[in-house]
C-alpha cells in the first residue's frame, strides 16, 4: 500500500468534518494509506497570515513540511488552499538565499528544512498514484445521468509554473474523475472564475458568483462538484446570500468531489453529512434505490 | 470601495517606498513589467470592479513609487482575488499577486490591514488555527467517527514570528 | 647571426608622451644582433615605412622590430614593407609600446624601462624565426546553396550569373520556400508569386545551376575550398523527364491528406505538386501518404495494392521502384538558407488556436488571402464559410515572450498585420478590423507610410495592449483585451482572429551538426560578428543568408543573400586561397598517437595519420595538423604532454626566448 503524509488545514477538520470521513474512507478503498502528521498548524493560510509577513509565512509552512520530511514522505492535502500555501513554498524555497534564511528561524526551534517532500492535492494524488481506472473499479453504484458542474477554483492549477497539475486553460483532471464516477461531468462557460473569498469588497465576489452560478444553471448541473472547503463555504453559505441579493434561485447544490465518491462507493446518503450543508444534493438520492450490492 | 487619489497629479517618485518594498520577498519584481496589459484583459476583479482594480496600474504605480496611493487606509490592493490568472498571462514574470502581497505586509506592518484579516490572523496566532476549536466541533467529529481536534504546538511556533535582533530591518 | 634592425616608432604623442622614445633606440643599440636603432615619428606612414625598407637594404637586415602600436593594426603594413625590401614577412615582429606600454601606464620611468623590456623580448624572438611562406590552397570552383526560398535563389543567381557552377539543394519537392505562400508583400503590394516566379524560373533554366530538390544534404567534409558533399536525393517515385504536369494521376488516387503548402487549410492527395506555379513542375508521390507504404514495406513499395496513378500516367511517368540517390559534389564555398517556421508559443491555446477553426496564424491567414489558396483568395470564416465582419488581429503571439514563447521581437509580425488589415479591407470593404499591438516597429522604407496607411485611409484601429484571451460563444469570438493608453480593458465579439506568430528558424539543428556551424540558443544560425561581419560564419567558407540568420523582411533577406554571394564568389574568383602559414607541425617520429590534441582543436584541423611500413603493414597511427584549417591557436602544443608539437612563426623556441630575455626591470635598465 502507498503511504502519504495527510495534511489535514483547518477548515476541513473543524468545520467540515464529514469531508475528512469522506476523505478517510475512500483513500482507504483506494488502498492508500494514510499517516496524520503531529504537530500540524494552520498551513499557514494563503490570504491573511501571508498578508501579515511572508517570511514568517514562510517559516510556518516550511516547519509544516519539516514534519512530514522526518517521517521521510510526500504530502497530500485537502484544500487548495494548503496546496498552494505548500506548493509554494516548496517552489521558492529551492532558491539557496531564501531558503537560508527560513532555516534560520526554523533553527529556533531545532528544525531543518531540506525540501525532501512533495506535495499534492489529493486530487493530484488520486490521479496520479491511483489512477482514473482504479477509481472507476471502486465505484459500486455508478451515478449515471447525474451532471456535475466543475469549480475548478483557483489554485490547484494556478501558477501553473508552480502548482504543475494541469492545464489551467483546458483541465481534465476532474472532467475525468467525475467520469469515472459514472457521471457525467458538464463545463459551463464561466466555468473558470474565481470564487472570490479573498476579494475584501463584497461586491466584486457577489457579481462574479451570480454570473458564475447563472452559467451552471444554464448547463442544468444536477450539482457543483468543488474540491476546495473555501470555495465550498462560497457555494453554499455564499449561494444563499447571493440568492436572496439578486432575488434569483440557483439551486445547485456543491459537493465536495470526495464525498460524491465516498457516496458511489456504496457510502450511504445519511452518513454523508449533507444535511448539514445549506443546499443538499438531493439528486443524489435517485441512486439510493440502486443496492449497494 | 475606497476613494481613488486624483489620476492627474504630479507624479512624485517615492524612493524609500521602492526601497521598502525590494526588501519583501518577491517585492522588487515590478521592475520587469513593460506594461503590456496581459494581466489586465481576464482579471476577476478588474472585471468586476469596473477597472477601479488595475492589475497593470498597480504595477506602474509601484514604478513610479506612487507609495502614498497604494499604501494607505482602504487600500485597493485588499481586492485582489488572488486567483494568479495575471501570473498565467503575463509574459515577463513580473508576478502581480506577489507584489501586491509584498505590499499588504508593508500595509500590515503600519496597521492598515482590514479588520476581518486582522481577527483570522489573531486567532492563528493564539491558536494555531483560523477556526479555533470548541467542545461543538469536537461533537461533531465524533459523529463521523473522528478524533477531537488536536492541538497544535504554538510555544514552538509562535518562536517562528518575529524576526530576530540579527536579522535587520523589519519587515 | 641575425642582422636586427630595431625601429620605433613616436606614433605623435601616443608613445611619446610617456615613453622617453629616444631612451629606448639607445638601449636597443646595444641587444645583441641589433644593427641598426632608429626611430621616427610616424612609421606607418609612407615615408616611415620607406625608412625601414631602406634601412633593410642598406643595411642587409634580416629581421625587423618595429616598435610601435599594436600589431592588429599594422602587422600587415611592415610586413609589406620587409616584402618590398626583400624580406620574407614573416621576418618582421611589432613590439607593442602603445596599448601595452604607453597607453596604460603613468609613471614615464617605469614606462620607458617596459618598453625597453618589450622590444628585447621581441627582437629575442624575431631572431628565432623561421622564414614562412603562406600556405596555397586550390579553391573548387563551385558553390553549393542549401535551401532554395528568395534566399537561396539570390545567392545562388547571383553566383551562377558570374559564370559559377551553382549546386542549389533544397528538400521541398518545389523551391519557392516560405515567399511562394504570401498573397502579396509589404510595402508595395506585390503580388508575392508574381515576383518570385521570374526568379525560379530563371534558377530552373539556368546553365550554371544544377538543382536538386526533393533533397537534402546527408554530409558535409573538409575545408574552405575544398568541401565534399553527399547529397541524398529522396524518390519521387516519378520520373521527372517524363512528367507533363498534366494531373491525370491526381484525379485518381484515392488518398487525401492535409496540404502544407496552404497550412493544412486545404488538401492533396499523396501524389501531388505543392502549388501550381512548382519549380520543376513535376508531381511527387508522398511515400507517407501513399496506400501502398501502409502494407508492410520497409522500404520503396515492394507490395502494391494501388497502382490507379501508374495507370493513367499516360507518358508512363510513375517508378514505384526508384531509389533514393546519393550523389557527392566538390565545391569551394556554402551558403546556408535554411529559412524560418512559425511558432505560436504556449499562449496560443487560451487564445483560441486549435479550439476555434477560426483563430488562424498568420501564415494560414496569408493562404487565405491568396488567390490561388484553399478559398481561391475569399476571406471566410473556417467554421461555417461565412464572410467575416468584425477581425481581430493580435501582435506579437510567442514573440517578446520570455515566458511562454521567445525573448526577441520576430520584426516582420508589425508589418505584415498591417498589410493583413489592409487586404481584409479591400477584400470586404464593410468589414472592420482592430489590431492589438504592444510596439509598432515599421523601421524599413516606406514602412511607417504603409502602416498609418491601414491606420487612415482604411481605419483599421489600433488597441495597444495585449489580449489576455479569447473564448468561443455562440459562434462569435470574444475576445478579452486591455488598452492601456485609456487603461481600459477592451472586450471584441469577433469574427475571427488572427494571430502574429513568432519566427523561428527552420533548422532545427541537423544543418548546423552537419556544417558544424554555431547556432544561437534559438537556433539562429551565429554570424562572425554582428556588425562587421553579418553574412560570414566563424567556418572559413560557409556563408548565411536570410531568415536562418535572424528574422528579417524580404528587403533584408535579399539583400543579405546578395552579400553572401559576393562573399562566396571572393572565394572563388582566386585560383588559390592563401592561408596564414603559421600553423601547427607534429614531429610523427616522436608522437604517441594518444590524439588529445585532435580532441581539443577547436578548427577539427588534426587528422590521423597512418604509418605504414614498406610493405603496407600498419606500424602506428600519428596526429598530423593540416595546414589548411589549422588556425595557429597553439592549443594542441600546451595540449601534447610531450611538446611534439610545434606552432611555426610561434615556436617553443621562440616563447622562451622572449620570457628568457624579460628579466627584472633594473637589471634591464642597467644594460
Amino acid at each position: 500500500m502507498k503511504k502519504f503524509a495527510f495534511f489535514p488545514g483547518c477548515l476541513i477538520p473543524a468545520r467540515h468534518p464529514a469531508m475528512e470521513f469522506a476523505i478517510r474512507a475512500t483513500l482507504e478503498k483506494l488502498e492508500i494509506e494514510i499517516v496524520d502528521l503531529e504537530g500540524a498548524s494552520c498551513c499557514p493560510d494563503p490570504i491573511y497570515f501571508k498578508s501579515k509577513d511572508k517570511l514568517s509565512w514562510l517559516a510556518v509552512a516550511a516547519r509544516n513540511l519539516t514534519l512530514a520530511e522526518d517521517l521521510g514522505l510526500d504530502i497530500f492535502t485537502n484544500c487548495s488552499g494548503c496546496t498552494a500555501t505548500l506548493s509554494e513554498t516548496y517552489h521558492l524555497l529551492q532558491d539557496e538565499e531564501l531558503r537560508d534564511q527560513v532555516n534560520q528561524r526554523l533553527a529556533r526551534v531545532d528544525r531543518e528544512y531540506r525540501g525532501t517532500s512533495r506535495i499534492r492535492h489529493i486530487a493530484t494524488l488520486v490521479r496520479d498514484e491511483v489512477g482514473y481506472e482504479k477509481v472507476q473499479e471502486s465505484v459500486v453504484r455508478p451515478l449515471e445521468g447525474l451532471k456535475v458542474a466543475i469549480h475548478y477554483g483557483c489554485h490547484l492549477l494556478k501558477p501553473s509554473r508552480i502548482m504543475q497539475v494541469d492545464n489551467p486553460d483546458n483541465p481534465e483532471v476532474m472532467e475525468k474523475l467525475v467520469e469515472a464516477l459514472g457521471a457525467s461531468p458538464v463545463r459551463h462557460r464561466n466555468w473558470y472564475l474565481c470564487c472570490g473569498k479573498a476579494c475584501q469588497d463584497e461586491s466584486i465576489p457577489n457579481q462574479m458568483m451570480h454570473d458564475l452560478l447563472e452559467t451552471v444553471n444554464d448547463e442544468e448541473a444536477d450539482i457543483l462538484g468543488m474540491i476546495c472547503p473555501t470555495c465550498f463555504g462560497q457555494f453554499d453559505h455564499g449561494q444563499m446570500k447571493i440568492a436572496k441579493l439578486f432575488e434569483e434561485d440557483f439551486s445547485t447544490p456543491p459537493v465536495y468531489y470526495f464525498q460524491l465518491l465516498a457516496f458511489a462507493q456504496g457510502v450511504p446518503y445519511e452518513n454523508l453529512g449533507f444535511e448539514r450543508q445549506r443546499f443538499k444534493p438531493k439528486a443524489l438520492q435517485r441512486f439510493e434505490e440502486v443496492a449497494a450490492g | 470601495m475606497a476613494s481613488q487619489p486624483d489620476k492627474n497629479d504630479v507624479v512624485r517618485v517615492d524612493f524609500a517606498f521602492k526601497r521598502e518594498l525590494a526588501e519583501k520577498v518577491e517585492g522588487d519584481l515590478a521592475s520587469y513589467c513593460y506594461q503590456c496589459g496581459a494581466c489586465v484583459g481576464d482579471c476577476p476583479a478588474t472585471t468586476y470592479s469596473d477597472g477601479a482594480f488595475n492589475p497593470r496600474e498597480i504595477m506602474l504605480m509601484v514604478l513610479y513609487g506612487l507609495g502614498d496611493e497604494l499604501i494607505r487606509e482602504g487600500s485597493i490592493l485588499w481586492d485582489c482575488t488572488n486567483c494568479y490568472t495575471c501570473h498565467e498571462r503575463c509574459p515577463q514574470q513580473v508576478k502581480p499577486v506577489e507584489v501586491i502581497i509584498s505590499m499588504k505586509n508593508m500595509l500590515s506592518d503600519r496597521g492598515f490591514a482590514p479588520t476581518s484579516a486582522e481577527k483570522v490572523i489573531k486567532t492563528f496566532e493564539e491558536t494555531g488555527r483560523t477556526v479555533p476549536p470548541n467542545p461543538a466541533i469536537d461533537k461533531q467529529r465524533a459523529k463521523f467517527g473522528l478524533p477531537p481536534l488536536p492541538p497544535v504546538p504554538m510555544e514552538e511556533i509562535s518562536k517562528l514570528f518575529e524576526p530576530a535582533n540579527d536579522e535587520g530591518s523589519p519587515e | 647571426m641575425s642582422r636586427v634592425g630595431v625601429f620605433v616608432c613616436h606614433c605623435g604623442e601616443n608613445i611619446a608622451r610617456n615613453v622617453k622614445v629616444q631612451e629606448v633606440v639607445e638601449f636597443s643599440r646595444d641587444i645583441p644582433g641589433a644593427v641598426v636603432s632608429a626611430d621616427y615619428p610616424y612609421l606607418c606612414s609612407a615615408p616611415g615605412q620607406q625608412m625601414v625598407i631602406d634601412a633593410i637594404e642598406e643595411h642587409d637586415l634580416d629581421r625587423v622590430v618595429v616598435a610601435a602600436c599594436s600589431p592588429q593594426l599594422h602587422e600587415p603594413t611592415f610586413r609589406a614593407a620587409a616584402a618590398q625590401a626583400g624580406l620574407n614577412p614573416y621576418l618582421c615582429e611589432m613590439a607593442n609600446i602603445r596599448e601595452h606600454c604607453s597607453w596604460v601606464h603613468r609613471d614615464a620611468e617605469q614606462a620607458s624601462a617596459k618598453a625597453c623590456q618589450t622590444v628585447v623580448a621581441a627582437v629575442e624572438r624575431i631572431k628565432r624565426a623561421r622564414p614562412l611562406d603562406p600556405i596555397e590552397v586550390p579553391v573548387t570552383k563551385r558553390a553549393l546553396v542549401i535551401g532554395a526560398g528568395v534566399a537561396g535563389i539570390r545567392t545562388a543567381l547571383d553566383m551562377a550569373n558570374a559564370g559559377h557552377p551553382v549546386v542549389l539543394v533544397e528538400r521541398q519537392p518545389s523551391i519557392g520556400g516560405n515567399m511562394s505562400r504570401l498573397s502579396e508583400t509589404f510595402p508595395t503590394l506585390d503580388c508575392s508569386q508574381c515576383i518570385l516566379t521570374p526568379l525560379m524560373v530563371q534558377v530552373s533554366r539556368h546553365p550554371n545551376i544544377e538543382l536538386m530538390t526533393y533533397s537534402e544534404v546527408e554530409e558535409v567534409s573538409g575545408y574552405v575550398g575544398n568541401f565534399t558533399v553527399r547529397i541524398r536525393k529522396k524518390p519521387s517515385f516519378v520520373r521527372a523527364e517524363d512528367c507533363t504536369a498534366c494531373a491525370d494521376c491526381v484525379d485518381v488516387c484515392p488518398e487525401p491528406g492535409g496540404n502544407e503548402f496552404d497550412m493544412a487549410l486545404s488538401s492533396r492527395k499523396a501524389i501531388y505538386i505543392p502549388f501550381p506555379q512548382a519549380v520543376p513542375s513535376v508531381y511527387t508521390l508522398d511515400p507517407d501518404r501513399c496506400l501502398n507504404a501502409k502494407l508492410d514495406s520497409p522500404t520503396g513499395f515492394r507490395v502494391l495494392a494501388c497502382v490507379k496513378c501508374e495507370e493513367a500516367c499516360q507518358p508512363n511517368a510513375i517508378d514505384f521502384d526508384m531509389q533514393p540517390e546519393i550523389v557527392e559534389r566538390e565545391v569551394g564555398t556554402i551558403a546556408v538558407a535554411t529559412g524560418f517556421d512559425l511558432q505560436l508559443g504556449d499562449q496560443a491555446v487560451q487564445l483560441g488556436y486549435r479550439r476555434s477553426l477560426d483563430v488562424m496564424d498568420g501564415l494560414e491567414f496569408e493562404r487565405m488571402l491568396s488567390a490561388s489558396g484553399p478559398t481561391g483568395g475569399e476571406v471566410r470564416r473556417p467554421s461555417d464559410g461565412k464572410v467575416p465582419k468584425d477581425v481581430v488581429f493580435i501582435q506579437c503571439v510567442g514573440s517578446r515572450d520570455p515566458e511562454h514563447g521567445v525573448p526577441y521581437c520576430s520584426r516582420i509580425c508589425c508589418m505584415y498585420t498591417a498589410k493583413h488589415a489592409l487586404l481584409l479591407k479591400h477584400k470586404v470593404p464593410d468589414s472592420r478590423a482592430f489590431v492589438f499591438y504592444m510596439d509598432i516597429r515599421a523601421g524599413g522604407k516606406g514602412y511607417e507610410e504603409f502602416v498609418h496607411r491601414a491606420m487612415e485611409e482604411e481605419r483599421v484601429m489600433y488597441i495597444r495592449g495585449r489580449v489576455s484571451q479569447v473564448i468561443e460563444e455562440d459562434g462569435k469570438l470574444k475576445v478579452l483585451g486591455v488598452d492601456t493608453l485609456a487603461g481600459r480593458p477592451v472586450e471584441i465579439d469577433a469574427d475571427m482572429v488572427v494571430l502574429a506568430a513568432a519566427m523561428e528558424p527552420a533548422d532545427r539543428g541537423e544543418i548546423a551538426g552537419k556544417l558544424r556551424i554555431a547556432a544561437d540558443a534559438h537556433g539562429f544560425f551565429k554570424e562572425a560578428h554582428p556588425k562587421l561581419r553579418p553574412v560570414e560564419t566563424l567556418t572559413a567558407g560557409i556563408f548565411l543568408a536570410g531568415t536562418a540568420q535572424a528574422p528579417k523582411d524580404i528587403p533584408d533577406t535579399v539583400s543579405q543573400a546578395s552579400a553572401a554571394a559576393s562573399k562566396g564568389m571572393e572565394l572563388l574568383s582566386q585560383e588559390f586561397l592563401q592561408r596564414d602559414p603559421s600553423t601547427t607541425h607534429v614531429n610523427d617520429a616522436l608522437c604517441a598517437g594518444c590524439f588529445e590534441c585532435l580532441q581539443v582543436c577547436p578548427y577539427q584541423a588534426i587528422e590521423r595519420r597512418e604509418i605504414l611500413d614498406s610493405e603496407g603493414v600498419l606500424l602506428r597511427e600519428v596526429a598530423w595538423s593540416n595546414p589548411a584549417m589549422c588556425e595557429g591557436c597553439g592549443l594542441c602544443t600546451v595540449t601534447c604532454r610531450g611538446g611534439y608539437i610545434d606552432l611555426e612563426g610561434d615556436s617553443d623556441e621562440q616563447v622562451f626566448a622572449q620570457l628568457g630575455a624579460l628579466g627584472p626591470l633594473p637589471e634591464v635598465l642597467e644594460r
